[in-house]
This record gives C-alpha cells, sequence and structure tokens, in this order.
C-alpha cells in the first residue's frame, strides 16, 4: 500500500532546563494515503501539534523515520527536499498570529509563489486572484491589510497562503478552534470543497471531536505522546475500544438537552499526567477506570480489532 | 407592543432595558442595544451568541465592573428587589464577592500568582465577614469549600501557589471561591472554554450538582450549544446586542423559531450522524456594532429577511409560556415560509 506520508516509530523530544525530558511524541506509526482526511484528535499538551510539525520538517524528529511518496525525507537531495517543503503546507489555529500585520494580503499569499519562483508578473497578479476567489474573498482585498479583516477571513486567507504554492499535503493545525461557531462551518465547508477540487490530503488535527468526525475518513486518538487507537471514522465513534477514547466521547456534550438530562453522568476522574514524568507501561493507567496490574508494568501493544481497527490497549490483548 | 419578559416576575435578578455603549476613538460601539432578562432561584439561564454580541457585557454590567468611562450603563438591574444602578460603589462592594459571584474564563490569570491559593480563596470571605475571623478558622473554611470542589490533599493544597495547579484545579479554586459565600447569584463567563473535553465535563458535572445543593441562580455565559444542553434550563440567544430568542431549553433546541438560532443548531455537525453533506453554514459575519443595521441585526445574513426587517427592528413575539422571539416572520401578516422545515432533524447518540 502506498501512502502519500508515513512515519515510523517517529519521537520528538525535547530536551529542558535541568536536562529534564519531554517526551512529547514517543513511537508513533502514522500513515495517510492520498487524497484521505486522518484526523488527529486529543487533550492539549498529547503532543498531536507536535505530529505535525515534525511531520512536515518544522521539527527535526528526535529519532524514527519519515517518508514523503516513499522516499525518507532525511535522505532526500536539495531539489527535492525544497520540492517536499513546497508540496507540504500547515494552515495554523490561531489566524491574528499567524499571519504578518505588515504585508498587505496579496503579499502575503504571494510569499510562497516567490519563493519557489512559481509566477512572476501579470501571472503571479492573476494568480493571486484566482486564490482570493477560490477561498471565498474578492479581487479588492489584495492590497489591504489584515487588520480590516474578521477572524474567519483572516482564516480564508492563511488557507489561500498554503495553497498558493499548489501543495498535496495539508496540515490543519486547529483551523477553527479560535473561530465562532457560525463561521467554523464556514470554513469546514470550504476546507471540504477544497479537497475534492485539488485531491489534498489533510491531517486535521483537533480537540473538537464533533468536526473531526465530520470532516475525517480516519481518526487516531493521541494521549501523552502516544497513539491509543486508530480506526475509520464511523467504526471509532460507533464502536470505541479504548477506555480513553470511550471516556473522551462521553464527555462531549450532546446539543440536545433531552439527551443530556438522560445520559448519566459519566466523568473521566483525573486529569492528564505531565509528560515530563509519564507512568511507566500504559500511559493512561493513571486515570482508566478499567486498569489491571500489567498496564501499570508494560506498554500495551497495538491490538488490531478489524483490518483498520487499532487499539493500544492490554484489555484487547 | 411590550414584551412580557419586562412584566413578568424573577425572584433573583431581572434586567430591565439594558443598554451598554462604549465611547472608542473610532465612534461609539452599541455593545448591548436593550437587554431584559431575569433569573430565579436555583436555575440556570444560559446567555449565548458568538464573540462580540454582548454577552459578557451584559453580565459584566450586573455586578458593574464595566469601566465608565469608556462604558455608558442605562437601565435597571434589579437583585432582589434592589436596583444596582442606583447603589454607591461602597454598597457595591459589600454585594460583589459576597450576593453575587463570578466565574471567568481564564483559570490561568485569573488568579494572583504571588499569593497562596489558601490566601486567594479566604480572602473573599475575609473581606465580607462581619467580625475578625481566626486563621485556623479560615484555613478549615477553605479545606471544607476544597472539599466541596474535589480539590484532593486539601491541607497541602491550602499553602501551594498557582503555578503548582493544573488547569482544572486552578478552575476548581475559582469554582471554590465563588461559592465560599454562598451567593444567591453566580455569573459564570466562559467557565469551561480554556479547558479539555473531559476536564470541562468535570466541571461542568461538578457546578450542575452544586448549583441542585445550595439551590444558586447562575447565569451561564457559553457559546457551546452542547455546554448549554447540559446545564441551562432557560436560554436567551443574543445576536448583536440584543436578546433574539429566550424559551425554555428543551423549546430551543426542539422548535427554535428564530432563523439565528436554527442556523446555529444546524451548523453543529452532530456525533451520530455520519453524513458527509456540507455542514449548513450561516453566510456572512455578524455586524459592526459601530454602526449597527436599522433594523433587525441579523437582517443582513438571514435567508428569509423582508423588506421591513432592514428598516424596523423587529418586537418580542411570545410564542409558547416563556418562549419569545424576535423576529418579523412571526407576525401574524408574515407570509408563510419554509423556516420550520428547515430545522433539520437532530439527534444524539449515547455512546
Amino acid at each position: 500500500m502506498s501512502y502519500l506520508i508515513e512515519a515510523r516509530n517517529l519521537k520528538k523530544h525535547f530536551t529542558l532546563r535541568g536536562k529534564k525530558v519531554l517526551k512529547a511524541v514517543d513511537n508513533v506509526d502514522i500513515a495517510i494515503a492520498p487524497g484521505e482526511t486522518l484526523g488527529l484528535v486529543g487533550e492539549s499538551g498529547c503532543g498531536k501539534s507536535t505530529v505535525g510539525r515534525t511531520l512536515v520538517g518544522l521539527y527535526k524528529q528526535t529519532a524514527g523515520e519519515i517518508y514523503y511518496k516513499n522516499e525518507n525525507i532525511q535522505h532526500l537531495d536539495k531539489q527535492k527536499n525544497r520540492e517536499f517543503i513546497r508540496k507540504t503546507q500547515i494552515i495554523f489555529q490561531d489566524p491574528y498570529s499567524s499571519i504578518n500585520s505588515y504585508m498587505t494580503v496579496g503579499d502575503i499569499i504571494a510569499e510562497g509563489i516567490d519563493n519557489f519562483k512559481l509566477f512572476k508578473g501579470k501571472e503571479r497578479q492573476e494568480r493571486i486572484y484566482e486564490l482570493l476567489e477560490l477561498v471565498g474573498l474578492n479581487k479588492d482585498h489584495t492590497t489591504r491589510y489584515p487588520h480590516e479583516f474578521s477572524g474567519g477571513q483572516r482564516q480564508r486567507i492563511g488557507i489561500a497562503r498554503s495553497l498558493a504554492v499548489e501543495p498535496d499535503f495539508i496540515i490543519c493545525d486547529e483551523p477553527i478552534s479560535a473561530l465562532d461557531v457560525s463561521i467554523q462551518a464556514q470554513i469546514v465547508n470550504l476546507l471540504s470543497d477544497l479537497q475534492k477540487k485539488f485531491k489534498l490530503t489533510y491531517l486535521f488535527i483537533s480537540h473538537d471531536l464533533s468536526m473531526v468526525q465530520y470532516i475525517s475518513d480516519r481518526v487516531a486518538v493521541m494521549y501523552l505522546g502516544k497513539i491509543v487507537e486508530t480506526a475509520n471514522c464511523d467504526s471509532l465513534y460507533s464502536d470505541p475500544h479504548h477506555p480513553y477514547t470511550k471516556g473522551l466521547l462521553a464527555s462531549i456534550p450532546i446539543p440536545d438537552p433531552e439527551i443530556e438530562f438522560s445520559r448519566s453522568a459519566q466523568v473521566m476522574t483525573g486529569e492528564i499526567t505531565s509528560p515530563l514524568n509519564p507512568p511507566p507501561g500504559c500511559r493512561f493507567s493513571t486515570r482508566c477506570p478499567l486498569k489491571k496490574q500489567i498496564c501499570e508494568e508494560q506498554a500495551p501493544p497495538n491490538v488490531p480489532i478489524s483490518d483498520s481497527h487499532f487499539v493500544a490497549c492490554h484489555l484487547y490483548t | 407592543m411590550t414584551s412580557s419578559i419586562m412584566t413578568e416576575e424573577y425572584d433573583i435578578l431581572h434586567v430591565k432595558n439594558l443598554k451598554v455603549d462604549f465611547s472608542t476613538y473610532g465612534g461609539t460601539v452599541q455593545a448591548v442595544r436593550n437587554i431584559s432578562f431575569g433569573i430565579n432561584k436555583g436555575e440556570c439561564l444560559a446567555l449565548v451568541g458568538e464573540s462580540g454580541c454582548g454577552k459578557s457585557v451584559s453580565a459584566h454590567s450586573i455586578l458593574r465592573i464595566v469601566p465608565e468611562p469608556p462604558g455608558q450603563v442605562s437601565g435597571e438591574i434589579l437583585f432582589k428587589g434592589n436596583d444596582l444602578t442606583q447603589l454607591s460603589e461602597k454598597q457595591m462592594l459589600k454585594i460583589r464577592g459576597a450576593e453575587i459571584s463570578m466565574i471567568f474564563q481564564d483559570p490561568m490569570t485569573y488568579l494572583n500568582p504571588t499569593m497562596r491559593i489558601g490566601t486567594q480563596v479566604t480572602e473573599i470571605f475575609k473581606e465580607h465577614a462581619p467580625k475578625r475571623i481566626s486563621g485556623t478558622e479560615l484555613k478549615r473554611l477553605c479545606i471544607d469549600a476544597f472539599d466541596m470542589v474535589g480539590i484532593t490533599d486539601p491541607e497541602q493544597r491550602f499553602r501551594q501557589y498557582p503555578y503548582e495547579f493544573s488547569g482544572g484545579m486552578r478552575q476548581r479554586a475559582l469554582i471554590a471561591m465563588a461559592l465560599i459565600n454562598k451567593p444567591s447569584l453566580i455569573i459564570a463567563d466562559e467557565p469551561t472554554t480554556a479547558l479539555d473535553v473531559t476536564i470541562q465535563s468535570q466541571m461542568l458535572e461538578l457546578m450542575k450538582t452544586l448549583q441542585r445543593e445550595t439551590k444558586t441562580a447562575l447565569i451561564l455565559i457559553t457559546h457551546d450549544l452542547g455546554v448549554v444542553a447540559k446545564m441551562a434550563h432557560r436560554v436567551a440567544i443574543i445576536y448583536a446586542g440584543k436578546i433574539v430568542e429566550t424559551a425554555p431549553a428543551t423549546d430551543i433546541y426542539r422548535n427554535p423559531r428564530h432563523p439565528y438560532t436554527i442556523g446555529l443548531l444546524n451548523s453543529i455537525p452532530s456525533v451520530s450522524k455520519s453524513s458527509k453533506e456540507p455542514l449548513y453554514s450561516i453566510k456572512g459575519t455578524p455586524p459592526d456594532l459601530f454602526n449597527p443595521p436599522k433594523g433587525c441585526g441579523f437582517a443582513p445574513r438571514c435567508e428569509f429577511a423582508m423588506d421591513i426587517c432592514d428598516n424596523y427592528p423587529p418586537p418580542d413575539f411570545q410564542i409558547d409560556e416563556g418562549h419569545h422571539s424576535a423576529c418579523w416572520l412571526l407576525h401574524h401578516q408574515a407570509p408563510t415560509n419554509n423556516l420550520k422545515t428547515s430545522v433539520l432533524s437532530r439527534e444524539g447518540i449515547n455512546p
């Protein structure tokens, strides 16, 4: 099976003051097929953004290999590396701090075009107009500055910027969590339209499980630097196996008072443990309601439930 | 047409015709444009709206913590029959933190990083106590409060500083602070927005239990309709500085009548359905409150807008007992429309 991007045994450790090691990402396997959307969910601090940034080379991995179109990105020559950089783009969470407020919208969008010398002069201008239109803005916006736009519009500028260099893989790092509810749906619709149009592959990082379900084909659940469950979207939401996934799904409030009223108050106790000092064995063992003795001693293996559903939990071994 | 929200009786708080303007260099922002609402003992009222719609400002003006100037607040705020707008600053100090307390959004910035948590929690009690209280007594009180909100190791936690607390624990400490004087009204301004889902659900469960036990009235400010469904008895939907619809919680979800409410509900993907049809989205962006629309604030984005909507602000129409909506489509002369059929059936699951 050929994947567009694949990471094997990916590790990213940060060394902090006092020689403490923060294992933000620890032995993660991730593989995304062309045209697919993989949702990556988890609580803050679980390492989901780090996975995204490491995948496109913004962070250098501590260990493990990353393959882009079956080529190890560490061994790419200069030209291919530039190609890799161009083909993998990120849409950031905060539309206020991720675009330069001293540049005009046109220059922001064209920065990638200029860097890779894709278009010049009149063609460049045409390309900017085309991109603006694509994301639901218009030509007149080219000469304006970011402060003249609302959060949702700025996110559209960020999307146009990432599309400018014709990428095939885009990491959407919480692209909607800074936006208002009525704007979130607009941006998600835009992202899925663009995906169809340009056959894009997404890694959609979010903590909003209902949006992830809407946009993703497959979902990976992360906890404390490890992926605990991966499955097709339907299978994960209708038949979660890992106790953490179950707890996470039970924690989302459902926008319906009658269901909320009848739903038993299942509360996951405790909080995410510090990644500086993760428990030995299963990382989730400190909060797990179904913990056995082995969970505290040995890290759980990845158990296949079906062809595409994997869970890292001792309950299923 | 006068709205009957004005004439209804509320025993804890009744806000009438609240208006808040802010003068800025760019002009005057009409943040809150004539809002009325009320709350009874033991009730939870949710104020729902997008950022900048005026929901926080309305809540802040109840406690009179809107800075004046640049703010200008007018209207009546009746708290147990007394108009808070008429009180002196000294009298307000007696009410804040004792009769009405507030839980803020960001537990990271709200606590003083240089003071021990115990000192911060008991400070509020000490300020409002009629006579001097001994340190040991204060500590006992604080430890009781910590127990109530589920802070483990209260003895040790009492002496710690905010940086030693995690986000969830800080929010628990804030809830303890809000409850320590047994107030009759708590205002929670986006209390769980900064938290993770699992912690959010712990906090909501805690607030719900405590509210039931203490019979405190709770005003919950949020934009998350899931949180609202879990907590609220009544809901007021705010758009562009006005309440567009207010109803008991079930009616908001089952029988929404304002196009904005309907749009909001439809734009949430449902966890139960896995359809990949495009999400419903409300077109456009919220209006600029420097220069709010002459008629209905939602008209520029509304699919069903009529000529009258652009020119005259809609009055409040009563739909049911306690269910009001400010929309011209509910006028008896309004043409028939497919507003109701556009309410998609919404269902959830019990995972």
